[in-house]
């Protein structure tokens, strides 16, 4: 946890330029050539870790609508779908507050920094003889950096590396030869690198 | 416009890249509750004593009934018997209790009562039930769990709930021991073994028990199936009844059922008939395979009448009743099943077949047509928990179960008449 935290402060810390920028470029963000406008970015990723002594792998999709408020800053809305692995396959489906920050404005490549905070949905589902009584979500919160690119009108391609962490809860009873069945509880955190690949228009 | 130096960009992705390593490790406990199980051990200087006879008890978990003569038996289980004056049985009597710790089973022959005492078989003579008189004792006579030598034979275990929480990658599994003690998953069920039943005899001078009875006389021959094997007693000696053999059968041993020269044993996995022609070497003929279930059996001419029931101790979820051709003893075959409520104790008295189906009571059946026997219900005694019964020539049907006593005049099957409730004595 506090490694997690090291590496948040970290890509915190990361954004300080921005709003020195912020401050240096009053200038250019009251200049009339760039207007606040609403950015659509499709992210398709992986969630890269390790579940026990093993590696496990992950899907993610996400949509976030952000609106630039000036050339370095961005706040938004995103919701996706990700998928882990501990022991079996489970879904969440996060729904978070998100805010971008750029180092720079109008070019071709302009890296970003992004954080996010939400919350991951669960669903409810039979594997099996396993019966998932309650599959609680969780907190979702993760960090990233990243390059967007430009390749033409209001397009871009998206890359970025993160960090994503997503508590859940498990109950889930299966039945048993021996007569009935039996209730486990499960509480798990997910800790993953999130690599992602996106467009922007 | 001054670009931001790169450096700050790549300061943060490498702290990410460094810090990852021991940050990508996912996390996961289990909450898991489990059964434990706690040896529960009676030292032999305990109970290896005459047993005593007392005043009437109350009625508090009655277990097997059995009759013999005008004396009706009920088992209180793992305490001792209660001796019941019947003769009236819209008036029964209690006369007494046999304090026998442990007893869950019993059997009469000859005005001797043999009755479980823990891992003894003791004998009473009850030629005057008023004043039974204990006669003798066969040590060792029931297999027991195991023998420690300061503290005894071990003769339960008591259930306690525990929870524990674990890392989900060490999961212990669903049983296993600490400190002398097992722990089995909630899902393992669990729960005292009953090692009682009941089953039923006709000699003269031999009592009748119920079909959930483990104890059965037959060939002048005391039987007692434990959950494995059936053991085979002599009573050349009345007083301390001698053990010949052994016969391992399989496993999930239920119920004994004596009918003519042949042994009908109920098992969790099937009826085994055994040919009991030589009292002393019973030998398998043929087993009928049914689904995991607690099984109790009553046989009569060629049918054999087997109720399948659920629950944790039975280890499946079917409840029904089997009717089984036993023509030829070598290869019964299934006339048909039906489907029922939760089948325990049965009996058939002429044309009528009498089910014990737990907290619907009794469910009487016309059973003149085996192939129809299960849709043909005539009638019901209803307002107890019904969990054996005995029915005797006579037209007199007595079942017994957690609410007590209660007998009934069965001379018309489709419309049984209390006679009598005997809740507490």
């Amino acid at each position: 946890m506090n490694q997690m935290m090291t590496a948040l402060l970290f890509v915190l810390i990361s954004f300080f330029p921005l709003a020195g920028k912020a401050q240096v470029d009053n200038k250019a963000v009251l200049q009339p050539s760039f207007t606040p406008r609403l950015e659509h970015e499709v992210h398709f990723g992986s969630l890269l870790g390790q579940s026990g002594s093993d590696p496990s792998r992950g899907v993610s999709m996400e949509y976030i609508g952000t609106y630039r408020i000036n050339p370095y800053l961005g706040v938004g809305l995103g919701l996706g779908a990700h998928t882990f692995h501990h022991d079996r396959p489970s879904s969440y489906f996060p729904v978070f507050a998100v805010a971008k920050g750029y180092l720079s404005d109008q070019r071709k490549v302009t890296p970003f920094g992004q954080v996010a905070l939400g919350y991951g949905m669960a669903l409810d589902r039979r594997e099996g003889d396993v019966l998932f009584l309650d599959n609680k979500g969780g907190l979702n919160a993760r960090g990233a950096l990243g390059i967007e690119i430009d390749v033409g009108k209001e397009l871009g391609l998206i890359f970025s590396v993160g960090y994503q962490y997503q508590r859940a809860e498990s109950i889930y009873e299966t039945a048993w030869w021996r007569g009935g069945p039996f209730e486990e509880i499960r509480k798990l955190k997910y800790r993953r690198i999130h690599l992602q690949l996106g467009i922007k228009f | 416009m001054k670009t931001i130096p790169t450096f700050y960009y790549f300061i943060g992705l490498l702290s990410l890249l460094l810090a990852l390593p021991s940050c990508v490790q996912d996390e996961c406990e289990a909450m898991i509750i489990y059964q434990a199980y706690e040896p529960v051990y009676v030292h032999p200087d305990d109970f290896r004593q005459p047993t005593e006879y007392q005043a009437p008890r109350d009625l508090v978990n009655p277990g097997k009934i059995y009759v013999y003569q005008d004396i009706l038996l009920i088992n209180e289980r793992e305490a001792g018997i209660h001796v019941i004056n019947n003769s009236n049985p819209e008036a029964p009597q209690p006369i007494g209790f046999l304090d026998i710790p442990g007893n869950v089973d019993m059997a009469v022959r000859g005005n001797m009562l043999y009755a479980d005492n823990y891992v003894d078989l003791v004998a009473i003579n009850i030629t005057d039930p008023a004043n039974p008189a204990y006669a003798g004792r066969a040590q060792d006579a029931i297999p027991h769990q195991g023998f420690n030598q300061d503290l005894g034979y071990l003769i339960r275990y008591n259930e306690v709930p525990v929870t524990e929480e674990y890392p989900c990658n060490d999961n212990p599994g669903t049983t296993f021991s600490r400190n002398g003690n097992v722990f089995i998953d909630v899902s393992a069920g669990g729960g005292a073994f009953d090692l009682a039943n009941e089953s039923a005899g006709q000699a003269q001078d031999v009592g009748v028990g119920g079909s959930m009875a483990r104890f059965t006389l037959a060939m002048d021959h005391l039987y007692i199936v434990d959950e494995y094997r059936l053991h085979v007693f002599g009573l050349n000696v009345p007083e301390v009844p001698e053990k010949l053999t052994t016969v391992d059968i399989g496993w999930g041993i239920e119920t004994i059922f004596p009918y003519q020269d042949k042994l009908f044993i109920g098992a969790n996995n099937g009826m085994y008939i055994f040919d009991n022609s030589i009292p002393t070497a019973p030998k398998q003929l043929s087993i009928f395979q049914h689904a995991t279930a607690c099984d109790p059996v009553f046989v009569d001419g060629n049918v054999a009448y087997v109720t399948l029931r659920d629950g944790r101790e039975c280890e499946t979820f079917t409840n029904q009743l089997d009717v089984v051709d036993v023509t030829t003893l070598t290869d019964p075959v299934l006339i048909k099943s039906f489907d029922m409520h939760n089948p325990h104790g049965l009996s058939k008295l002429n044309n009528a077949l009498y089910i014990c189906e737990n907290e619907q009571g009794v469910k009487v059946f016309d059973a003149t047509n085996p192939n129809t026997i299960g849709d043909n219900q005539i009638g019901m005694m209803t307002g107890f928990q019904a969990y054996d019964i005995i029915t005797l020539q006579g037209n007199l049907a007595i079942v017994i179960g957690k609410d007590g006593l209660y007998q009934y005049d069965i001379s018309d099957p489709s419309a049984p008449r209390r006679l009598s409730n005997l809740l507490s004595l």
